[in-house]
Parts: C-alpha cells; sequence; structure tokens
C-alpha cells in the first residue's frame, strides 16, 4: 500500500482518547503481517511483537499514540443541539464554526458544526457553544442514535499543498502510528539484536496513560517515542522552534524528560552520518517519554518527533521531507542497536 | 554562637560535592565522587537507569533503610548561539532573574570541556526607572564567552542543550561554622548520606542501609521513583535543604544552627507518624535539637518514594539554607552534624521489631 494512502487512513480514521478502538482495529490489520504477536495492555495500547532469535532478549518498546484531541457530548438539549467537554488541548478559538465528525455507537458518523449565541460571540468558551447536527429536538437527535459520551473530532479532510505538505486532522499523533507500520514493515527481513515491540499507546492526550501501563506491560530496556509536536515558525527567523522542513527534531528539553545524553547523540550522530536533516528542539509540553523512561529502575528513552502546525486543530500539517528524515533515523536507529549498545545507553550517567 | 566548628565533618568531600558541576540529567561528575568516598564504607555500589547511585552497607536480614539526597543541581542549557556568539539560556530547575546578572557560569561541552562565560547586563547609566525596577526573566538573560561570534562558539565544541551551571568556589566563612558554597540543594544532603554510612560502617546493625544520591530532583523528583524502584525500602528517609528564614529579607521560623529539622509535611507527602517520632525520641537521646519544618509549596524525594510498592515508611528531613537556588549558598555545620547523627542512629536501631512498631498504627 502506497504510503500517502496509508496516511490518509490512519490520519482520518476517528479515535479520542478512551475510545481509540477503531484506530487500534485498523494499526492491528497493518502491524500483524509483519509481527510474531500483537500484544494489549488493560487500557488498549496495541504492539506487534518482533522476536529476536536470542533467549531473554532485551526488549525495545517503540511507539507513538493513537488518540486524538476531541470533544466528547455531554448533553443534549431539549432543542436539539449538543453539549461537549473537550478531551485534550484545545484552544476555543479553534472551535467555533468548526465541522465536526460525531461518532456514534454504532461506528456510523453524522456531521455537525459549532455555534454559538449571538450574544456570546466575543468572548465565547466553550461551555457556551454547540454543536448543530440539523436536528430540531431531543428527540430527534436519539432518533439519530446520538448518546451522552459520545465523541467527537473536529474534521480536517486529508488534502496534500505544494507536493511535500499534507494537511489533515489528527496528526498528532497518527504520524507516531504510521511510522510504526512502515518502519515494522521495512525491517521485515532483518534480524534484531533485541525482541521489538513497536505500536501505539492510548490517552496520551489525557495525562499518558497508555504509556504508563504499556510500560508496564513491557517492561523495556530501551524506549523510543514517537510524536508529534508543534512547530512554531510562522514568523520566519531563522531561530524559530520547529521549523516544517528542517527534518527529525532533536529534542534535548521537554517537561517530562530530560534527554540520555548518549542516545540523544546516537540520534545526532546517525543523522549526521547519514545525511538527515534535523533539528534541535525543546518546548514545554511532555510526551509518553515521560513516563515510559521513569518506571522500574527507569530505561534510557530517545524521542523521535517531527513538528507540524496547527497541532490540535482540525488542518495540522507536516512536511513530508520531515517524515522521511525521521523514518530514515528510527530504521538506522533500531538497526544499529545491539544489546551492549542498549547496556552503554543505560550506563551513561554513571 | 559557636565559634569552634561543630562536631565531625568531612570537609574534603563537602568541598568536592559543592563544586561539582551536574544539573539535571548530566550528574555523573557528582555520582563519580560519591562513589570515591563510599566506595571503602559500603558492600556494594549499583544504579538505577537514570544515574542514581546506590551504597549499601549489609547488615544482617534486617529491613532495608534508604538515605536519599539529590545530586543534581539547578542550572541551565543553550537554548541558541546568536550570530553574535552569545549564549541563550535554558533554565532547568527554578531560578530568579535578581540572583543572575554578572555571575560566572561554566558550560561543559559532550567530550567534558569546560568554558568560563558571564551573564551579561545593562549598565545603570540612564536606564530608564521602569527597567531599572523589573526583574529580567532568566530566559531573556545571555552568556558572553567573550568571544567574536557564532562560528567560534561552534569551534570551542559547544552545542545546543549542553549543560551551564555556577562558577563558586567552596568557602568556610569568618565563624568557621558557617560554610559557603553552590548546590548545597542538595549535594550536602547527599553527602550527608555518605556521612551517615561512614558513622556506622564499624557498627554492627540489623538493618541494610542504602545510602543514595538520586538524579533529576529538580525537575521532577524522578530520581527517586527509579532508585526507590531499585532498592525496594521498608524505611526511607530523604534529606533536602530548606530555605532558613533568618535575613534581613527572610524573616520565619527556620533558622541556621538550630539543628535537626524535622519535616511533618511538603506539598506531596505527610510524613509518617511512627516514623516521625522515633526521630524525636532519637534527637532526645542524643540531645539534638528539635525544629519542625512544614511546606505547603514544594516537594521532595520523599514524594515519590514512599508512594513506591505497596508504600515506604518515609519523611524527609531537612537541613536549612540561605540564598537557596543561587551562586552562593550558606549553611550551618551544627544542621548537618546533628542530621548525620540523628539518622546514624536510626539506622542503629532499626530492626524488625521496630518496623512492627512503625507499621503498628495502620488498621
Amino acid at each position: 500500500m502506497d504510503s500517502l494512502k496509508l496516511m490518509e487512513e490512519m490520519t482520518q480514521v476517528v479515535g479520542i482518547a478512551g475510545d481509540e478502538r477503531r484506530v487500534s482495529l485498523l494499526l492491528k490489520s497493518y502491524l500483524e503481517p509483519y509481527c510474531d504477536e500483537i500484544v494489549y495492555d488493560h487500557l488498549g495500547s496495541l504492539f506487534a511483537v518482533k522476536k529476536s532469535k536470542k533467549e531473554n532478549a532485551q526488549r525495545v518498546m517503540v511507539c507513538g499514540h493513537m488518540d486524538e484531541v476531541g470533544l466528547m457530548i455531554t448533553e443534549i438539549t431539549k432543542n436539539g443541539l449538543l453539549k461537549f467537554i473537550k478531551i485534550g488541548g484545545i484552544d476555543n478559538q479553534v472551535l467555533l464554526s468548526s465541522r465536526v465528525r460525531v461518532l456514534k455507537q454504532d461506528g456510523n458518523e453524522v456531521i455537525g458544526i459549532i455555534g454559538c449565541s449571538l450574544k456570546d460571540i466575543e468572548a465565547c468558551d466553550e461551555k457556551k457553544m454547540l454543536i448543530d447536527i440539523g436536528a430540531s429536538g431531543q428527540e430527534e437527535v436519539e432518533n439519530m442514535g446520538i448518546h451522552v459520551g459520545d465523541s467527537a473530532v473536529l474534521d480536517g479532510s486529508f488534502t496534500i499543498f505544494n507536493e511535500n505538505r499534507i494537511v489533515s486532522k489528527a496528526w498528532d499523533n497518527r504520524y507516531g502510528c504510521i511510522m510504526a507500520i512502515e518502519v515494522l514493515k521495512a525491517l521485515k527481513d532483518i534480524e534484531l539484536d533485541y525482541d521489538l515491540y513497536i505500536g501505539a499507546t492510548v490517552q496520551e492526550e489525557v495525562g499518558m496513560r497508555g504509556a504508563t501501563t504499556a510500560t508496564g506491560l513491557i517492561h523495556p530496556d530501551m524506549g523510543i517515542v514517537m510524536d508529534c509536536s508543534f512547530a512554531d515558525d510562522y514568523q520566519g527567523k531563522d531561530n524559530e522552534i520547529g521549523q516544517l522542513g528542517k527534518g527529525i527534531l532533536i529534542r534535548y528539553y521537554d517537561k517530562g524528560m530530560m534527554p540520555n545524553r548518549a542516545l540523544l547523540n546516537y540520534l545526532v550522530e546517525i543523522c549526521q552520518k547519514n545525511d538527515i536533516d534535523y533539528q534541535y528542539f525543546y518546548n514545554m509540553g511532555q510526551t509518553d517519554s515521560a513516563w515510559i523512561h521513569k518506571l522500574f529502575a527507569g530505561c534510557p528513552t530517545l524521542s523521535t518527533c517531527i513538528c507540524a502546525r496547527g497541532v490540535h486543530t482540525g488542518n495540522s500539517m507536516i512536511d513530508l521531507r520531515d517524515y522521511n528524515s525521521a523514518q530514515k533515523a528510527i530504521i538506522q536507529v533500531l538497526t544499529s542497536l545491539d544489546e551492549k549498545q542498549i547496556q552503554a545507553f543505560k550506563e551513561e550517567n554513571r | 554562637m559557636l565559634k569552634e566548628p561543630y562536631g565531625k565533618m568531612n570537609l574534603d568531600m563537602i568541598k568536592e560535592m559543592s563544586e561539582a558541576h551536574g544539573i539535571s540529567g548530566c550528574e555523573k561528575e557528582v555520582s563519580r565522587i560519591m562513589k570515591k568516598y563510599m566506595k571503602p564504607i559500603c558492600d556494594e555500589i549499583t544504579y538505577d537507569n537514570l544515574g542514581s547511585i546506590i551504597g549499601v552497607k549489609k547488615g544482617h536480614h534486617g529491613p532495608k533503610i534508604m538515605i536519599a539526597g539529590h545530586m543534581d543541581e539547578v542550572g541551565f542549557m543553550v537554548r541558541e548561539i546568536d550570530e553574535n556568539g552569545f549564549i541563550r539560556l535554558l533554565p532547568v530547575g527554578g531560578w530568579w532573574g535578581h540572583v543572575l546578572p554578572s555571575q560566572t557560569f561554566y558550560i561543559t561541552t559532550a567530550s567534558g570541556k569546560r568554558y568560563h562565560g558571564v551573564i551579561g547586563s545593562s549598565a545603570p547609566h540612564g536606564l530608564k526607572k521602569e527597567v531599572k525596577e523589573k526583574v529580567i526573566k532568566p530566559i531573556d538573560l545571555f552568556l558572553d564567552l567573550g568571544v567574536d561570534n557564532r562560528q567560534e562558539v561552534l569551534d570551542l565544541g559547544i552545542q545546543i542543550g549542553d549543560m551551564i551551571t555556577p562558577d563558586t568556589q567552596f568557602e568556610i566563612m569568618n565563624n568557621p561554622n558557617y560554610l559557603m558554597g553552590k548546590a548545597w540543594d542538595d549535594r550536602l544532603c547527599a553527602a550527608a548520606a555518605i556521612e551517615v554510612l561512614e558513622r556506622i560502617s564499624h557498627d554492627d546493625i540489623e538493618a541494610d542501609v542504602y545510602a543514595v544520591g538520586t538524579v533529576q530532583e529538580e525537575v521532577g523528583l524522578r530520581g527517586a521513583r527509579t532508585a526507590a524502584n531499585m532498592i525496594h525500602p521498608d524505611v526511607a528517609i530523604a534529606l533536602d535543604v530548606t530555605t532558613a528564614m533568618d535575613t534581613p529579607v527572610d524573616q520565619g521560623q527556620i533558622k541556621l544552627g538550630k539543628g535537626v529539622v524535622l519535616s511533618i509535611m511538603d506539598a506531596g507527602i505527610i510524613g509518617h507518624k511512627a516514623l516521625l517520632k522515633e526521630m524525636e525520641s532519637i534527637c532526645k537521646d542524643l540531645h539534638l535539637d528539635i525544629n519542625y519544618d512544614m511546606m505547603t509549596v514544594g516537594g521532595t524525594d520523599a514524594d515519590n518514594i514512599h508512594k513506591a510498592y505497596d508504600g515506604v515508611i518515609c519523611m524527609t528531613l531537612s537541613i536549612p539554607t540561605r540564598y537557596m537556588h543561587s551562586h552562593r549558598l550558606i549553611i550551618h555545620r551544627k544542621d548537618y552534624v546533628q542530621t548525620v547523627e540523628a539518622i546514624a542512629e536510626l539506622c542503629r536501631r532499626l530492626d524488625w521489631n521496630k518496623y512492627k512498631q512503625f507499621n503498628h498504627g495502620i488498621g
């Protein structure tokens, strides 16, 4: 299957935190042919296991997260509108007049738009906003099969802009899911020195919860996190942090993890040796790394992120060249790792 | 007030610990010093996978007690090297802009080379009143390495993400009980953990004593979590500094030179009551002075240690310091010495009976 088709399918499927099943089923179908086994934690995180031939091999956990930010229906009003809360961080100014996809329990979807009263329009927060699905009363909504607790996401179709820029909803973090599929496929004829657990966690956007349980499941010796971070390059200055098209992010600081220095340098050296574009990056957010690296006795963990404009909106944009840089780098890291190297990362700060 | 130095204290070790460079995630220089001093007095040295160092002195199958101080200090990372060669800073740990301008720092490169620089600031001449009265945010400050341009900085091997740490020499003050240095938060306490081992090294005791230098406390108590997972302790004491409130600008209960400070609670732990009581009776028996500390903001390694596994009997002992999170902190020898003696005695007294007593009030 071609890469763009896969990207479209994976970014367009709906799956907010706690309701990732449709993403999970897709992921499973693409990972299954290339692994020995699929394993789950009890929150729904999914990993394909590619075993090495070694007994008691080390375990390397590589993951994106399946969930996207979105909305949850909390109330159906008498006049047939839907009240909602945000699941994950979405700025209010992104919401108003957006088109949303409401996911019903039967798996079908209904389109809605977010509106509010004229008197509220200037200082509108999500408590005053309502989803309009064209129903004229509560009963009509119920007849359509929509329930309190159902998910909705900001709509944003898959569109290629000017060859390399791809716009879609949910690049955060179907990037990581797509990468997991393509990386596992690329490794299909390669024997690794360790057992590879590659897949995606759930519920990252509400507190990296799946990362915690998946780490509990796998008990990894090393972690690699693939996430999609905020680009901040609208001003066109050279020193902006997170620039589209400048390559994989060398994430040397965030609020959740101090980097394992040797592992971070390992990534930089791989980029330099293989002519892969990279850029230094920090932010005040965090990724699944925040938990993976500090559970049990700790494990060396690497962030292999790219950046996107418009993260946490319906229209996020990545640069295909960044995706390709990241893919090359991740494959290089995974194929060059061995037991000795992983042990050296563990001993880096001694 | 005392003019003679109070009690026994390894000043060589204290000096080395204070002057070592290591922000969160880059503590290996500190852990190597700890290793050097612990090796002769403990049975085994191990590490967690983040770099926390653990020295254990085995007893006779008694309970495991963990004594933890953190090795990381507050500092900065290189965030940007501008075209003129000025280094823009990324704070790691909490800094107040007020204590920074005209202070010197070292940058440590990936290969371990060290370069000196100074934080630049405007001259007061003709500065507008509103600028003079405003504190500069640390993120807006810069380090001047005395170079022509960016390329010269890169040629030195300096790269984004490199560690930046204060340049301060340890100093014994005019009254030798007052000790000035950087990073008393929390090297003083990591050193105290070693001195506890030293104090009990010839005693025949039941408990296994684990002296621990944890990593990454300043960014979220991370090494305490991983180290506690390694050890699975039965009892734990986290050692951290607390703010002395005995200067013209800070007034309060906690003062230098007043002895042991038992922390009743902080934002992340309520100290174990039976352990607190035990510490009180130890202090009384040893004629040590008792003070109490209570914090509603800020936490210590104890916050994570006491929640590990099925829970750990745990509390924090604090050592007061002036001028926390700056280039020069001042502590008092008596507070350190008494803290070490109190914890050493706890190690001696801890056996399974004592442990049962600690747990008796529950359920």
